[in-house]
Parts: C-alpha cells; structure tokens; sequence
C-alpha cells in the first residue's frame, strides 16, 4: 500500500514538473483587440490583452489617450492541452468609453511578464457623435465585426510556384449569416485553385465571441512577376433584426413597458435580409522572378521538390519489339509544369508520344504521383541500355535549380526475327495504279487506307443547314405553312359564319348591278336602264329577304319597305315603263342612278 | 446570208462548248492529281502526296476523299496537327464515313490526345451527326406544311390537327437545339505545330502558362493582332500566335 502511493505521488509530480516545465519554455506571445472599430460616444467598446504562455500574471500598463477612459473588467484565463502542449491564455478586459467624437489611436500597451516586457500592436478606433451614425457606417462596422475572411500568410513566391493557402470565412453566431457563394479572387495575375464546394467548419473564439468558421484549403499560383494587391470576397445575406416600436400606454408616462426588452426583439421583431459582401483584408502577393542564370536546358517551369524514378519492361526484346517506359514523377509543387522527359532517341530507338496521368495526394491537390508512359522500340541490336533521363526543377527553398537524371537501365537486344524485322522497314509498292490504291496500299500501322475516288468537289467546308437551297427550302416551306394556316383559319371562319359570305356576294352582285346601270347611263339607253333599275332593286331585296329575286313585285317592296321610300317610287317607274314605255333623259338616269344607289347601299 | 448564219451558228456552238471542255479539262487535272498524291503515298513519298492532294484543295475545291486522303499523309509525315485538322474537315462533309472516325480516333489514341468524358445531353446529341439534324428540322416542315394543305381540301379531326402541330413542334425544337449544339463541336480550331505555348497577355515576351499539344482542338474567344484568345477542352485558356492554330472551317 505504502509502495502504491509513493508510485503514485511520483507520478503526480512528474506530471506537475512536465507542465511547469512546458509552462517555463512555453513562448509568451501579446495580443490586444478592440471589440469595435467604431462606436458612438454613448456606447463604449471592449478592449482586450490577451496574453498567452505566460505562467505567472501579466502587469498591464494602459497609455494615457486624450477624452478617453479605460474602466476595468476583470480577467479570464484559460488552459488548454492538445496533443500534450499545454497553452495558458490569460484575457485582461477594459471598457473603453470615449469623452469626444474622433478617430484615436491606442499606443502599444506594454505587458511586462516576469522580467520580460512585451507590447501589443498599436489599436485604432473611431467614435462618433450620440445617434449621428450613419447607416452605411452602422452597417460597415457591424458588418467587418461580423463577418470576415482570414487569410493564412503570403510569402514570396515565383512564377508557376504552387502556394497552398487556407480561407477562413468567420461569420458571427449570434447573427444568422448565409453564404451564397463560394469566396473568389480579386486581383490580376494569380490564379487560385478551383474551391472545394465542401470545406470544412469549426468554431473559434474571438475577442469573447463565438464564431462559426469555414475553412478552405487552396493554392494561389503566381502567373507574372511583380507586386499584385489581391483580396478575396464572398456574397452572402445578413439577417438583421428591427427594433420594434412599443404602442404601450405606459411608455408616454415615461416608464418603459414591461415587453420593451431585447428579449421580445428577438421573439417579435421584424427581420430585414441584407445582401452584403464578405471581405478579406487587402493583401500583396509577391511573384519574384526565376534566377536566369544556370537554366537547365530541359526545364519547363516545374517548381517544387520532385523525385524521379524511371522504369522499363520487358528488358529483354528483339530488336522492333516495344518497350514500355514508365516515368514517375513524386513530390510536390506545379505538377502541370512537368512535361514528358526527353528521350534521347537518336539513330538506334524509335519512340511515340507518351501519355501522362496524375493522382494527386489525398491530403493535399499539390503533392501526388505523375506518370508518363511511353512506347520505345530498339532499332539495332548494338544497344545494351536504356540511357539516363533527366528531370529539371526549380527548388524554392533551396532558390536553386535541380537537376536529377535516373540511372540507365540495362536491356539485352537480341537481333530480330525476319517478322519482327518487316515491321520496321518501310514496304515499298511495285506497281501503283489508281485500282491499287485501296487494295494494296500498305496499311501503314493500322490506318483505314487511302480513298481511291475524290468524290464531288465543293469550295467551302458548310454543313447542311448554312446551304443556300437549304435555307431557301427551308423559307419556302416556312412561307407555304404560314400561308397554308391563313387559308384554313379563312376557310373555318367561313364554316362558322356563313353570314359574312352571303354579305359579301350581295355587295358584289350589287356593285356589278349598279356598274352596268352607270354604263347604260353613259349609253343613254333608257329602256334598258329602267329595266336594269327593276333587277337591280330585286336582286339586292332578294338576297336579303331570302326571296327568288324575280318574283318580288310592288306589293312586296310596300310591305318591307317605308312608304315613301325612294326605292318603291324607282320600281313602280319601272313597272310603268315596262307597260307604258316610258322614256328618261340622260340627266334624269344619272338623278334616279344616284338615289338608287344611295338607297340600296343604305339597306343592309 | 447563208454564210452569215452559219458564221452565226458556229460561234453560238463555240461559246457553248468552250467552258464545258474547260471544266472537263480541269476535271481531268483533278483526277490526275489525285492518281499522283495516291500513288506517291503508296511509294511512302508523302511529301509528293501532301503536294499533290494541296494544290488540288488549294485550286479546284475540297471534298471528303481528298481531305482524308491528305489527313492521312500528313499522319505517316508525323505531323498531326495538319492530320487532326484535315480529318475534322472531311468529317464535316463526310459525317459518318467511319474510316475518318476511325484513324482519328486512332491518333488521338496514339498522341495522347484524349477527349473529355461526353455528358449524357452531348452523347444524346452525338446520336445523330449535324445535317440528319438538320434533315429531320426539313423533314418536319415539309412534313407539317403537306398536312396544313391537305387540310384545306380535307377535314381532320381536332384531336390529329393537335397531335400534328405538337409532334412537329416537338421535333422542330429538338432538331434546331441538336444541329446548333453540334455546330459548336465542329467548328473549332486545331493546333498546328509542336511548340505552341498559352500565353498570358497576347505578347511575344508574355509569360507561358503551358504548353499546348500539337492536335489539340482549341475553340477561338477573342482575337488581338497576330494572336488569338483560345480555350481547350479542359478549360485553359490563353493566347497563341494566330500562326500556330488553324480553324476547320475555312
């Protein structure tokens, strides 16, 4: 029993000595932050040392700024382990009230930890005047408080350079902030990875504020040299809460009213959706240029760390027979620059284009495997390797270039059969002829032989429908169906209204009625004229009282018409003249020609 | 007079005939031209062939045969740039000759060329090349205008006049929305050298931001003196010297 508690006050101990230990080489880092960067006089903001690492407490000594007042609010520490460091934080909290409306600047606040004096950065703020904040201003600073990108830092960098950077998005939980797109790149001259529509999310603390974080892990790739300022910005909406106006009775008595709370904002009030702009802070992405001197011949523009590793199969061939080269390039860096090796083929190989595939790493889209394969063949049988390869990089943190050759491999040729030999030499023809053509060009590896007919020759390359008498059929039966369409919807109006057919041959058969009574007038014919005059009168009331034109006599004008109607005296003139034959003079035909038209065209 | 007319007559013969023995005299160089580029293709002399099949493409026209021949010469020469182009031509007039669409499926193979993976809407599209489409888009109207004017003189039933102008709407639609997306696979432009690299800025002294491989189809956005704005199959985009790419489409 007595062993088991010395073991275990040992361990105790040890434990205790381990984090007083990490707690004495812990490195001590200030911080200090203002909860807001611009609030009016009758507000006050929250100001925030944070000293981290430290074992023992900080003294804080606050500078003296002109119409401001810092009121003290306590501190708060924390400790966390992770992974067995063991970190101490240790929060100082200040209210700061300002006596003014301006723009201030708190100077380094000097924090001396044991016999070591440290000092934040300095913290600018603004206050304005009691209620004179402007909206754009109110929504600005809330704004930049609660929504904001962080970007991990930029080092220089080099054309092509593939840069691995992380986004973080940190949008406030206390207020309901939506993303609607995914963060982009402002700025000329770099080019940024396509983003990961899944990044991952997480929360922080900040200044004693709970954010919701997402993080996305990309690489920027310089594509120029020189200075290129470069932000990144994301649309989102911001649900924003209105102050309700309270209707109490009580609140004309000055008192206020039992729901004028913050609380029933929440519950009551209104929300407004505001489409704003998440921000990064303007930042420098600087692309040096490549060191001119000792360029290797083969590079074309790799930067990274690379290792190369070339191999062959089968290693034992006749000569025609197909080797496959495989080349593996691992690493990490712009695998886009990497561009097939350069066989050194000479007279003694014959070599085809290779094929290069990628497989980028899990963990990160600038590390993976690129491989290229490549069919060789030996032309001699005086060849005994495959000859070194070489790949050529630029090494950034070395700030050199690299050149890194593979050893050569050893191959046994022994001289080819009389079939493998043919594949080789080029077949030549004995007698070409046009018939020959398809049948007995050589088939020279594998392609569809020649066509022995040249077809009908055109000036342009036009595919169907850009030809003219295509086009023009096309208009020409477009015309014919629109045209086709107008005669049936005639021909159903027709079917549905019979009437407007009838009307339209009455008013025909009139006017050519009352064309050939003009003519017998210019003939000054006064018999026919009158006779004319009869049919006329009788084809039009016929039609429209549905009667044989020829049996409508006086009795019948006397009863559908008034009984001083022009029309009942024309008529019975004409009777009379059938029975007395009367005579009429020019002048008196043109008068009755002209009544009578009046008076037919007037009855419907 | 007699011998006037006959004067008449035999210069009226004489414009007549002239131009026919014209064509049919070129007719005949054609034909020879092409016996030569065959025959020197089949003696392994390409360069004679590609001469040969040139000036017949650059002096009497272009037709199928003559392109796929030519492509094929310059595939034995090795260059493949002037091969993938040449195919491209004679399969917009020759769209389902599958002896075009096997050897440039089998350089593609063999340069590395690959193309993207078709989404299902392009490969729905592909069923049918770009004139069937635009066959089945006259076909329908010539169709649809036949009934319109049997419909003068006979009656149809309501329920057929519907059918009719649905099926052809239907049918119009999809033909016009299939010859045009088709049009944009046919006219791009192909590279046309081995050392053809995009440019950032359309500047000689531009920084490169790779290299683009002989055979590839570009498709042309913007143009800027001697170089052109052009964007691969992947989505790279760039400038190149309007010298190193040439389009299908004359």
């Amino acid at each position: 029993m007595a062993k088991h508690s010395i073991l275990i006050h040992t361990l105790i101990l040890f434990v205790c000595c381990s984090i007083c230990a990490t707690y004495s080489f812990a490195e001590v880092s200030v911080d200090g932050s203002i909860s807001h960067s611009t609030f009016p006089l009758d507000r006050a903001a929250m100001l925030t040392i944070t000293v981290s690492g430290a074992s023992k407490t900080a003294a804080i000594y606050l500078p003296e700024v002109e119409n401001i007042r810092f009121h003290s609010r306590g501190q708060s520490s924390q400790i966390s382990m992770v992974n067995g460091n063991v970190t101490s934080m240790v929060s100082y909290n200040y209210l700061v009230q300002g006596l003014k409306p301006g723009n201030y600047t708190i100077d380094p606040i000097k924090v001396k930890v044991e016999r070591n004096q440290f000092a934040t950065q300095p913290i600018d703020f603004e206050i304005t005047a009691t209620g004179q904040q402007s909206k754009t201003q109110q929504q600005q600073t809330s704004l930049k408080d609660i929504a904001f990108i962080k970007v991990s830092t930029l080092a220089d960098h080099y054309p092509g350079e593939v840069e691995p950077v992380t986004l973080k998005v940190y949008l406030d939980q206390r207020y309901r902030t939506d993303i609607t797109t995914l963060p982009i790149l402002n700025g000329d001259g770099v080019v940024m990875e396509q983003l990961s529509t899944k990044p991952s999310q997480s929360q922080e603390t900040l200044n004693g504020r709970t954010f919701h974080v997402i993080t996305w892990e990309t690489t920027l790739s310089g594509i120029k040299t020189g200075r290129h300022p470069i932000s990144f910005s994301l649309e989102g909406s911001l649900l924003i809460p209105q102050k309700r106006r309270t209707t109490s009775t009580f609140s004309s008595f000055g008192r206020s009213s039992l729901f004028n709370d913050s609380l029933f904002d929440d519950f009551f009030g209104n929300y407004r959706r505001e489409q704003v702009t998440i921000t990064s802070p303007d930042l420098t992405f600087n692309v040096v240029a490549l060191p001119s001197e000792n360029v290797p011949e083969n590079f074309t523009g790799a930067i990274g760390d690379f290792n190369l590793e070339v191999s062959a199969t089968p290693l034992q061939v006749e000569v025609g027979e197909p080797i496959t080269l495989t080349v593996k390039i691992t690493g990490s860096g712009n695998f886009d620059r990497i561009e097939a090796l350069d066989f050194p083929a000479g007279d003694s190989w014959k070599t085809y284009s290779p094929s290069s595939t990628f497989e980028p790493d899990e963990s990160s889209p600038y590390r993976g495997v690129k491989t290229f394969e490549q069919a060789i063949v030996v032309k001699g049988d005086n060849i005994s390797e495959i000859p070194k390869l070489a790949l050529s990089y630029f090494d950034p943190t070395q700030k050199e270039y690299v050149t890194k050759l593979s050893a050569p491999i050893g191959l046994d040729v022994a001289s080819s059969s009389p079939q493998v030999a043919m594949k080789i030499v080029k077949i030549q023809p004995t007698q070409p002829n046009q018939e020959l053509a398809s049948d007995a060009t050589p088939n020279y590896n594998g392609l569809a032989p020649l066509h022995i007919h040249i077809g009908k020759l055109t000036h342009d390359i036009k595919p169907l429908f850009q030809k003219p008498w295509y086009i023009a059929t096309c208009l020409f039966l477009t015309l014919l169906t629109f045209l086709a369409v107008i005669v049936k919807f005639r021909q159903v109006q027709r079917l549905k209204h019979p009437e407007i057919e009838t009307s339209k041959q009455t008013r025909l058969q009139l006017q050519t009625d009352l064309a050939q009574l003009q003519n017998m007038v210019t003939e000054n014919d006064s018999a026919a004229f009158l006779a004319q005059c009869r049919k006329t009168i009788q084809n039009k009331l016929g039609k429209k009282y549905q009667r044989q034109p020829a049996s409508i006599s006086s009795v019948d004008l006397n009863r559908w018409l008034e009984a001083n109607s022009v029309i009942i005296e024309i008529f019975l003139h004409t009777e009379q003249a059938v029975y007395g034959s009367a005579t009429l003079s020019k002048e008196e035909m043109q008068s009755m020609y002209q009544q009578l038209k009046d008076s037919l065209e007037k009855t419907s | 007079m007699k011998t006037r007319c006959r004067r008449f007559l035999i210069i009226f013969l004489l414009i007549l005939i002239l131009p026919l023995q014209l064509i049919a005299a070129s007719g005949q160089e054609v034909g020879i031209l092409f016996e030569q580029g065959n025959q020197a293709y089949s003696k392994g002399d390409f360069d004679s062939a590609i001469l040969s099949f040139e000036e017949i493409t650059s002096q009497h026209g272009l037709s199928a045969p003559l392109l796929f021949n030519l492509a094929n010469s310059y595939t034995q020469k090795g260059n493949i740039g002037q091969a993938v182009l040449n195919y491209k031509r004679a399969e917009i007039l020759a769209p389902t000759d599958p002896d075009i669409e096997g050897n440039l499926e089998k350089i593609r193979k063999e340069n590395g060329l690959f193309q993207k993976e078709l989404t299902g809407l392009e490969k729905a599209i592909g069923f049918l090349t770009i004139n069937e489409w635009s066959a089945v888009f006259l076909i329908t109207l010539l169709g649809l205008s036949l009934f319109l004017l049997a419909a003068i003189r006979f009656s149809y039933k309501r329920t057929t006049h519907i059918a009719v102008f649905f099926f052809s709407a239907v049918l119009m639609t999809v033909s016009i929305a299939g010859t045009y997306l088709r049009y944009q696979t046919i006219n791009p432009s192909v590279v046309i050298t081995n050392d053809a690299k995009l440019l950032i800025s359309p500047f000689e002294s531009a920084t490169s931001t790779g290299s683009i491989q002989e055979g590839r189809l570009v498709y042309p956005q913007n143009h800027h003196g001697n170089y052109t704005l052009v964007q691969d199959g992947t989505g790279r985009k760039g400038w190149l010297a309007a010298s190193k790419i040439e389009a299908v489409r004359k």
